[in-house]
């Protein structure tokens, strides 16, 4: 909200230079946001939350200013009440909704002329961004941000039967606002006459019934309206005003009847008009006040800190808060202004701001505890720790995903959707992350970045006969080919302690090329897969290369990771390593090698065997290939001698030849 | 003569020799020192008089000294006599860049995270984590926040499209606060309670230049017996100079939260400035950074935790808006871009 300087010093002369004053209210958490001189004015921008409806005016703002300099608050003050007139007015006033509309005041003002207002009125509208309009309208907004209570003025003679009702709009009925736009009132709350709307209830006025230069008698409106109501209806039609404002956020309903009087004299001011003895007001009086209760020592349990009780009672008293001492607490009666004070905590709060939270001490007294580690946390860091070793980079994506969400699924399901305002569906949740890896490698390569090795872990989200599904999943994509994406995964693998028990098998995957795809199994279930991305979803992406991606269940390896090392003896006697190469036929995988020659090895001298060239080509028939690997042979008890060695290699590459059609290379 | 006298004779030694470039210098040198006239020889004499501890103490000292000389000239005569090296034929371009393997860079999001989960670690706070997929009641109403209100409105909330098109009492969202992670923290655990929850949250706010529809947060609850607005206060105040250096001031201001009672915003010195004043703080010398307050009564009753008994205190902060701080990021665009000069950088 906007005010200007020179008007809230009308209310509370502070005395004080406005950055002082600003940082003063500021402390007490009324959020002056920016101070700047404007058309002459000096300008205060205020953030005003949600449970302060009464700082949304001069009057509510000079309060707490007043509270928080010491400076007396003067409110203008009313002319002496007209006595009603004894004839019965020639208008009628009919609320047939009396609970969205608890209470309804209609003031007649006779004989204006609604010429400009003075330059002084309409400079501090236009300071605060107002826009002048007449003498009458103007009054209604200066009295708006005056105390806070939306009016509205209506040309009294243009109300069809000079009647005033207060119902729900009808089927079809429609209105044309002030803005000049129609809207469809059935179902809100609305300002008939005896024909038609002319106004929606606190949200915004008619175009036919508005205050025009040809107007001579004026119908001002001061109402209290339900906030729900109000706000529904402003949100339906998507039209928010000054009013709609802060009636949602509940009014004082003790301004209503004054501000209707401060009007109206003002309109017989500015307007040149006279007040009518014309009063209608539909439910004179005001709900009780509340009270609330708060025990001795509340303060200083909630705070931790003891504020004399006298201080604090002057603070509430300062607040316009009645205090008594009951034994054993205070019951303090709430200002008809302060809707939001309901509880002794928010006693509390009124107390601790004006007192100065940076008077409460900051000294804590927590007792010391041992936070035991996240397993997700310490899985995640010794991922990222290898995947960044290895070369990959971590990138961050959005969860939605769009018109890709469903390509290359993780999670089994039906995609979520999204709704945006309208209540349409706008976005998909993504479902797996190749779709976003793939984006963040076209990024790369636009950029003339070669060989984008990424990854990310976050969630994945689908929908199934349970429920909606999240999973946090692991995704790599990788530039180097299939077996330095592989690597970079068994390198994890290895960190996470899962390397043992996991083993990569042939498979396929909608978005992966066939035969070029594996998933990864760890104890007989499969936690994920790895394969060259299928090029049409490449080309989807824009993405020219032809990478490598992987997904991993990453909440499956946090629960099986095993993180902590023990130290393992290890050999110290000499090994013999011997080379062997096999042609075989092309089908035979090297895990069936491997098997193979593990089996073959009776005697426990193997130690281990490593993979080190595949070759096709020449020197090597078609249909076949060239496997060679090295076995690491030892015993465990003495030197191996070189003839142990040949009659275990022997052995090896006889159960090659015998099982696999293996014939030893060269 | 003193043992500061036999220092005093080695430091001289060691500026001879050190000035000696020459074999002929060096020859000079060693007739001085350790010929049958040299200083070290002289050093000797009189030695016969003193008593015999004195004696062989100094005898002890004289001789090491002896030792260390003659190394020396040793050392200095064969360096002086090695023949002078050229550079070797398979000499090198030293200046040529190394070949450095390729290293993945953390994403700063992700490590900005993990510093402030560390951080309140280090202040006993467990780190756990909460769904993404959430309803109205654990994002609005256990968290105290009327749904059709106008302090619902900050949450510009994306809801998720049900089957039943959302007829269920309550629907189904994707949170927009961390908070809610709060209710299931405490509807599962019995208090004390002090953990931290990181995480996504998601809002219908356009992307710009300081919003994102999906970012981060970090939440922290901490219920107990007794816990105050100063133990708040004293928390937030130490986690802030750890994550903004030692000399950080931490500033508290009322404000409202609907979960909270008393509530503020919390703002620490400019981290540009220090807190003279700056275009980054906008002269004010301070930087809002975080929102807290006391856990709302009514919110513990939601939880089913008894009030009287037992009270919290709970804060939450952006994490992208920290880590903008942090590295002077300029646009929280930049995050989500993969651009492989902005993923360079870290």
């Amino acid at each position: 909200m906007k005010l200007t300087w020179d008007w809230l010093n009308e209310y509370c002369r502070t005395e004080l230079p406005v950055a002082k004053a600003a940082e003063l209210l500021t402390r007490a958490g009324v959020k002056v946001e920016g101070i700047e001189e404007k058309g002459g004015e000096t300008v205060l921008e205020l953030e005003i939350t949600a449970n302060r409806p009464d700082c949304l005016s001069l009057l509510g703002v000079a309060r707490e200013a007043s509270v928080v300099t010491g400076k007396p608050m003067r409110e203008p003050a009313l002319p002496a009440a007209v006595p009603h007139a004894a004839t019965s007015p020639d208008w009628t006033l009919d609320v047939q909704d009396r609970e969205l509309c608890p209470r309804y005041i209609g003031r007649v003002v006779r004989g204006v002329r609604p010429g400009s207002s003075t330059e002084a009125v309409r400079r501090r509208l236009e300071a605060i961004g107002l826009r002048p309009v007449n003498a009458i309208v103007d009054v209604t907004n200066f009295v708006l941000y005056e105390c806070g209570q939306p009016l509205h003025a209506f040309d009294l003679d243009r109300l069809a039967g000079h009647a005033v009702q207060v119902r729900r709009g009808r089927p079809g009925e429609k209105l044309k606002a002030i803005d000049g736009r129609d809207y469809d009132v059935a179902g809100a709350l609305v300002i008939a006459d005896a024909e038609k709307p002319v106004a929606i209830a606190g949200v915004m006025g008619g175009k036919d019934t508005e205050v025009t230069a040809a107007t001579t008698r004026v119908l001002l409106e001061a109402a209290v309206f339900d906030p729900l109501s109000v706000r529904r209806t402003s949100m339906k039609l998507a039209l928010a005003s000054d009013a709609s404002y802060r009636f949602q956020r509940g009014l004082d309903p003790a301004r209503v009847d004054w501000a209707s009087r401060r009007a109206a004299a003002l309109m017989a001011e500015f307007g040149r008009g006279q007040v009518a003895p014309e009063v209608l007001d539909s439910a004179p009086g005001l709900p009780p006040a509340r009270q609330v209760r708060i025990a001795t020592g509340t303060i200083a349990r909630v705070l931790g800190r003891e504020i004399e009780p006298a201080q604090s009672r002057r603070i509430l008293e300062l607040l316009g808060f009645t205090v008594q001492d009951d034994g054993g607490g205070w019951t303090v009666t709430v200002p008809s202004w302060r809707g939001d004070v309901s509880r002794d905590v928010d006693i509390v709060e009124e107390v601790a701001r004006v007192y100065g939270y940076d008077r409460i001490p900051d000294t804590p007294r927590v007792p010391i505890v041992l936070a035991p580690p996240n397993p997700f946390d310490e899985a995640a860091r010794e991922t990222r720790r290898a995947l960044c070793g290895a070369g990959f980079g971590e990138v961050l994506t959005l969860s939605f995903t769009g018109r890709h969400a469903h390509e290359a699924p993780f999670l089994p399901g039906e995609p979520v959707g999204v709704l945006g305002k309208t209540g349409k569906r706008e976005e998909l949740m993504r479902q797996g992350l190749v779709p976003s890896l793939l984006e963040a490698v076209r990024t790369h390569e636009a950029y003339g970045e070669k060989g984008a090795d990424l990854f990310e872990i976050a969630k994945v989200y689908a929908r199934d006969p349970r429920g909606f599904q999240e999973r946090m999943v692991l995704g790599v994509i990788g530039s180097g080919g299939f077996s330095a994406t592989k690597g970079a995964l068994e390198q994890v693998l290895e960190r996470l302690g899962l390397a043992a028990g996991a083993s990569f098998r042939a498979s396929e995957r909608g978005h992966l090329v066939p035969g070029r795809t594996a998933e990864l199994v760890h104890e007989s279930v499969v936690l994920g897969a790895l394969g060259e991305v299928d090029p049409a979803l490449c080309a989807v992406h824009d993405v020219r290369s032809r990478p490598v991606a992987a997904e991993l269940d990453f909440e499956a390896l946090v629960d099986r990771a095993r993180l902590a090392r023990r130290f393992q003896e290890f050999p110290t006697l000499p090994a013999i390593q011997r080379d062997i190469a096999v042609i075989l036929d092309r089908p035979v995988s090297w895990a069936e090698v491997a098997g193979c020659v593990r089996a073959a090895s009776s005697s426990g001298l193997l130690e281990s065997i490593r993979f080190f060239d595949l070759y096709e080509g020449k020197g090597v028939p078609a249909g076949k290939k060239s496997i060679a690997f090295s076995v690491t042979l030892r015993a465990p008890d003495r030197t191996l001698t070189s003839e142990e060695a040949d009659r275990e290699v022997r052995g090896i590459v006889e159960a090659l030849g015998a099982k696999l059609g293996g014939i030893l290379r060269g | 003569m003193s043992e500061s006298g036999l220092e005093q004779l080695r430091a001289e030694f060691d500026g001879a020799l050190a000035a000696a470039g020459t074999a002929a210098d060096l020859e000079r040198l060693s007739a001085l020192w350790i010929g049958r006239e040299g200083k070290l020889r002289r050093l000797t004499e009189g030695l016969g008089a003193l008593p015999p501890e004195e004696k062989k103490a100094r005898g002890k000292a004289i001789n090491e000294l002896k030792l260390a000389i003659t190394a020396a000239f040793e050392a200095r005569g064969r360096a002086l006599s090695a023949a002078p090296r050229g550079p070797a034929p398979d000499a090198i371009d030293v200046t040529l860049p190394g070949e450095r393997p390729r290293l993945g860079r953390r994403h700063p999001i992700y490590s900005t995270m993990e510093e402030l989960r560390d951080v309140f670690g280090r202040l006993g706070f467990e780190c756990v984590y909460g769904p993404e997929i959430e309803t109205t009641y654990y994002n609005f109403e256990a968290l105290n926040i009327p749904l059709d209100h106008p302090a619902a409105e900050p949450f510009d909330t994306w809801y998720l499209d049900e089957p039943d098109g959302g007829k269920r009492p309550h629907r189904a969202l994707l949170r927009s606060h961390t908070s809610p992670a709060q209710m299931h923290v405490m509807e599962s655990r019995v208090p004390p309670i002090r953990v931290v929850v990181p995480g996504k949250v998601f809002r219908t706010d356009p992307a710009d230049a300081s919003h994102l529809p999906v970012f981060h947060q970090i939440e922290g609850l901490y219920v107990d017996e007794g816990v105050t607005f100063a133990d708040l206060k004293g928390v937030l105040s130490i986690a802030n100079k750890a994550l903004f250096g030692a000399k950080t001031e931490t500033r508290f201001r009322p404000s409202y939260f609907p979960f909270t009672e008393p509530s503020a915003e919390v703002d620490v010195s400019c981290l540009l400035c220090g807190g003279t004043g700056c275009p980054a703080c906008k002269g004010s010398g301070w930087i809002e950074i975080l929102g807290c307050g006391m856990v709302h009564p009514r919110v513990l009753e939601f939880a089913k935790i008894d009030p009287a008994r037992y009270s919290g205190f709970a804060f939450g902060m952006g994490v992208d808006r920290i880590a903008m701080l942090k590295l002077g990021v300029t646009d929280i665009r930049h995050f989500v871009r993969s651009h492989p000069l902005f993923l360079g950088q870290w």
